[in-house]
């Protein structure tokens, strides 16, 4: 039995509700959240996001099709704008974007680029998926209830834009179309939504 | 170690990676047309393998030098649409066989993504400006080959190398052998390449 994007998604629907639900994410659509742990926030995502471009970059090196390159490639870019995106909260906020990685955002980077080494493309795609799928969700939930005055309002209209759910979709349609063992896809597409959870928990505890 | 200096340790081998009758042909308009569509073929296999080399060396490289290495990417993904598009307009048969000499420089390139990055980086600055120098010997190239030669020899094209020649000289500051071998195999290489397209399809 072949699982599909959608499947895994709505089989992690308790995971994605319970980020959308944290203290944190809630708290940057509201504004309330302390901007200790944003800036803590932004510096391990910047760190994250470095281990998740490398892990684009070995599926695309192993994709077996044409296609893929163009779509990974895509993706790639998106990371880059993204961190474009963490270098103008640095700025702002005097953030330093090489922090010492919390132990979540380690497990999150080393679970990445071992999968993205040592598996099939499919594979590492249902890695990687998660985060993507679950930004483009809690993007789309959080802005009708957005705080214009939100210090943090730039955030939310980024991941609730269309381009983030493009690329989104993008992704699912390369695990669809790529696909691979099962079960194995689950744990992975699991895996990456329990790390996904227990960096905004990191977040919150670490100032 | 610079850039410079591996060209200079190896000057008459440079100078056959960058300097071919091939080239001569292009510029003259002598070139048979079936010699050109040959080596376009094999060009966009090789295209196709470096577009992955690149996204390991990516995978592999020091964050300073994601900018330039994405770039190099995202000009690869563009150079292949573009060789697929010329094989819509004309009789470009781009599923034709690996030829054995392309076969044996994609090998090489797959084995530099199990190098240390030093390695890695400087393969893809020695190839990449092999590759701009020899266009260069082309140019203006006669009418039938012009637009194929102005590509190939474009001001990004050109100044993103430089910035790639940035990159490597970084590294090549603590070079030695393994680099300088890398540098020797892609000229080889390179050289080969332009005899390739003299060769039938099945030799």
């Amino acid at each position: 039995m072949s699982v599909t994007a959608a499947d895994l998604w709505r089989r992690n629907r308790d995971l994605a509700d319970a980020c959308l639900e944290h203290p944190f994410v809630q708290g940057i659509a509201s504004g309330e959240l302390a901007i200790e742990r944003f800036r803590v926030y932004v510096a391990q995502d910047a760190y994250f996001l470095e281990a998740f471009a490398r892990g684009y970059a070995l599926a695309l090196a192993r994709c077996p099709d044409r296609e893929g390159l163009g779509v990974l490639k895509d993706l790639l870019v998106g990371v880059f704008e993204e961190l474009q995106l963490h270098r103008g909260y640095a700025e702002r906020w005097g953030i330093s974007l090489s922090p010492e990685p919390l132990a979540a955002t380690s497990a999150y980077c080393d679970f990445l680029l071992s999968t993205a080494s040592l598996e099939p493309s499919g594979h590492t795609v249902a890695a990687m998926t998660p985060c993507m799928r679950l930004y483009a969700f809690l993007g789309q939930q959080l802005a009708p209830k957005l705080d214009p005055e939100s210090p943090y309002r730039e955030w939310v209209e980024t991941y609730s834009s269309p381009d983030v759910e493009a690329l989104a979709s993008r992704l699912e349609g390369l695990l669809d179309r790529y696909g691979g063992d099962p079960e194995r896809l689950a744990r992975l597409y699991r895996r990456a939504m329990e790390l996904e959870l227990a960096f905004f928990q990191a977040a919150w505890e670490a100032p | 170690m610079k850039t410079r200096d591996l060209i200079s340790g190896d000057a008459e081998l440079w100078h056959a990676a960058t300097h071919h009758s091939f080239l001569d042909g292009v510029c003259e308009g002598d070139l048979d047309p079936a010699a050109f569509s040959r080596w376009l073929v094999q060009d966009y296999h090789f295209a196709l393998a470096l577009t992955r080399a690149e996204a390991r060396y990516l995978a592999n490289a020091p964050r300073e030098d994601f900018n330039v290495l994405l770039q190099g990417m995202e000009a690869m993904v563009a150079e292949l649409a573009w060789f697929e598009e010329k094989a819509k307009q004309g009789s470009l048969e781009l599923t034709a066989p690996v030829h054995p000499t392309a076969r044996a420089y994609v090998d090489y390139l797959q084995a530099t993504t199990y190098e240390p990055y030093a390695v890695q980086l400087t393969a893809l600055w020695a190839l990449e400006r092999a590759y701009l120098e020899a266009w260069r010997t082309a140019l203006p190239g006669a009418p039938a080959y012009r637009e194929f030669v102005e590509h190939w020899t474009n001001q990004a094209y050109a100044a993103w190398l430089d910035e790639l020649e940035v990159a490597a000289n970084r590294v090549l500051a603590h070079g030695g052998e393994a680099e300088r071998g890398a540098f020797r195999w892609i000229a080889r290489y390179e050289r080969d390449f332009w005899q390739m397209a003299y060769a039938g399809q099945d030799d």
